[in-house]
């Protein structure tokens, strides 16, 4: 049997089919900020809301906010001030404590995730390898060690200073520009 | 009243007047005989001499003088009056051209006195400079410096006489100079040896010193004005640059920079729009940068590289490179381009087909799109969807402040099956020209 597929021209969208591309999601001295613009072209959004910890690798959003961490409105009571967030894990350095977010609530689990936004990044002798989640090992030059990595979007990793493409192929450090000042 | 005036004038012109000669150790008054030391042939060796007025009435000196082979004075002579309690300074010149020994009258107003001085053998004194020596005249050497400039002056004293010479002492008097290399000892005939000076100070100004090597004694003089650090030259880490990157800057001077100094890097972009991507690492069209002393290249922070990023609009990027010496320049032409898509993605949503594109518009003149869509075997599947984005494009450019950048989402409802749809092609134009993108397959 023979099938068709008959295509509409564009869909008129309630919204405008044109927007600024929204790259990454980064916390900056505490408030959480959005990154529009390309690889290598960072333009910062408004402020947000004020965080403790953060993490979004375009599937998962944590938040750790006084009294209560969250994954994607799943909520945990916490009084952690610190977390790390790996893939759908939260580890607390304090108690060292590790949780998981099963697509519904915050659960304990036995082991944290490695991958930051899916990818396993290693800092070794000034240079980052990125496993990717094909098995492929992208390397790149990194003089100085990564304080601490963050995803920030859809094959996007942060640190202060800088934004990580992890995109397969395509894996490349840039510089994450301050907040403008006036 | 009238006793103290008959005491003064009853004081003889010669007590009156004090002759005094004045050395660094000190001031001593002179008597009969005036003695000036040793001093080295074709040397010029000025010694300061001081005339004061005790008394309570006006002298007037109407004769200054020194008579005697190889002295004279210093500077030009004229009558003048000399007030009560009031002194007069002026120099008496030494200069023999042979060995022996020497003496003159000296003679001020009413005052005489006999000047005996020595003229022996003393050393040559020559720079030593790129493996070159060059023979210094007896009235001394004069260097040009910066602030904080590290000045290394290597010279050599030489013996030209037949007989053995003393250089003992070995002394280098002056603020701010250093003798770094060399050691008192004889030097026999035609024998030469090395010595290093160091200078250094944070103060411009004239700094004067002397070496003493034996009989010799040389001026060293340095006048220290304050460092201006000369523009760099700006070095982008790629020779073309082009809309949508990160281009690393490096400045670097022509030579290492004695004395630590800093600047500015500014980038200045003139286009039809304004663009907020267009900024240096520190968010901001300026950046400071310092330059250690020693240095050949500047650093912004910890970095020895401004990141600046070149934005998406089209146009010109200046930098200057601003020190105190000056400015450089460099100028970066942005062409118009067709549109440069970064990012391109095809997905089943529902019964929906969406495609994205992440790009950017350096003209901002976007305006119509084609798609084309291919079952899983490769063959087209109906004809060209062509949409018209210009509109909303131009509402994005007004409405969002972040330069030529945007994202394109179209969505395509599909009657029937929409998973026999395998790839889209996909054409976007804008006033430059048209940008056909590679097959994006559908997951």
């Amino acid at each position: 049997m023979k099938k068709f597929a008959f295509l509409i021209a564009v869909a008129v969208c309630a919204q405008s089919p044109i927007e600024a591309p929204p790259l990454a999601r980064v916390l900056d001295q505490g408030r959480l900020i959005p990154i529009y613009g390309l690889a290598g072209n960072f333009v910062r959004g408004e402020g947000g809301a004020a965080l403790l910890a953060y993490s979004f690798d375009g599937d998962i959003e944590w938040r750790l906010e006084p009294g209560r961490v969250s994954a994607n409105g799943a909520v945990l009571a916490v009084t952690e001030i610190e977390a790390v967030f790996r893939g759908a894990t939260v580890t607390f350095p304090r108690t060292g404590e590790t949780w998981r977010y099963d697509g519904e609530s915050i659960v304990p689990a036995d082991a944290a995730s490695s991958a930051v936004a899916g990818r396993l990044i290693e800092w070794r002798d000034g240079r980052l390898f990125v496993t990717q989640p094909d098995g492929e090992i992208e390397v790149i030059d990194c003089p100085a060690e990564p304080s601490s990595i963050t995803a920030a979007g859809a094959g996007w990793a942060h640190w202060p200073g800088h934004l990580l493409r992890l995109a397969k192929g395509r894996v490349a450090l840039f510089v994450l520009p301050e907040r403008r000042r006036e | 009243m009238k006793i103290l005036a008959l005491l003064a004038a009853s004081i003889p012109l010669a007590a009156q007047l004090q002759v005094a000669v004045v050395r660094d150790s000190g001031v001593e008054v002179a008597g009969a005989s005036i003695n000036l030391g040793a001093t080295g042939i074709g040397e010029s060796a000025d010694t300061k001499i001081r005339a004061t007025n005790l008394g309570s009435t006006t002298l007037n000196i109407s004769s200054l003088a020194i008579n005697g082979a190889a002295f004279s004075l210093a500077q030009p002579f004229q009558p003048f009056p000399l007030g009560p309690g009031t002194a007069y300074e002026f120099a008496i010149r030494f200069a023999p051209a042979a060995p022996g020994s020497y003496s003159a009258v000296l003679t001020v107003g009413p005052f005489t006195s006999i000047v005996r001085a020595t003229a022996v053998l003393a050393a040559d004194v020559s720079l030593s400079r790129g493996g070159q020596t060059i023979l210094l005249p007896a009235s001394g050497l004069s260097v040009d410096a910066v602030t904080g400039e590290n000045v290394r002056i290597d010279l050599a004293l030489s013996n030209p006489h037949a007989a053995a010479l003393a250089i003992d002492p070995l002394t280098l008097n002056g603020a701010g100079f250093r003798l770094t290399s060399g050691a008192p000892g004889v030097l026999a005939p035609g024998e030469s040896s090395n010595i290093s000076i160091a200078f250094s100070t944070q103060t411009e100004g004239t700094f004067a010193a002397t070496l003493t090597a034996g009989a010799r004694r040389f001026a060293i003089t340095a006048f220290v004005t304050k460092a201006r650090l000369k523009p760099p030259r700006i070095v982008a880490d790629t020779p073309v640059v082009t809309n949508g990157k990160q281009v690393k800057i490096r400045l670097r001077f022509e030579e290492a920079i004695p004395v630590a100094s800093a600047g500015t890097l500014r980038a200045a972009f003139a286009g039809a729009f304004t663009d907020p991507a267009i900024q240096f690492q520190n968010g901001a069209r300026e950046i400071g940068f310092t330059v250690a002393a020693g240095a050949t290249e500047a650093q912004f922070g910890a970095s020895a590289e401004a990141v600046l990023q070149t934005g998406t609009t089209n146009g010109v990027i200046r930098l200057e490179a601003t020190t105190e010496g000056g400015t450089t320049s460099e100028t970066w032409t942005l062409p118009r381009a067709p549109i440069a898509v970064d990012q391109a993605e095809a997905r089943r949503d529902g019964p929906n087909l969406e495609v994205t594109l992440i790009g950017y518009d350096n003209t901002r003149t976007a305006g119509s799109a084609n798609f084309r869509f291919f079952d899983r075997a490769g063959n087209p599947i109906g004809g060209i969807v062509t949409a018209q984005f210009a509109a909303a494009f131009e509402t994005h450019f007004a409405q969002n402040a972040v330069g030529g950048a945007f994202r394109l989402r179209a969505v395509f409802p599909v009657t029937g099956d929409a998973t026999i749809v395998g790839s889209v092609l996909v054409e976007i134009a804008n006033a430059v020209g048209r940008t056909d993108l590679q097959r994006i397959n559908f997951p």
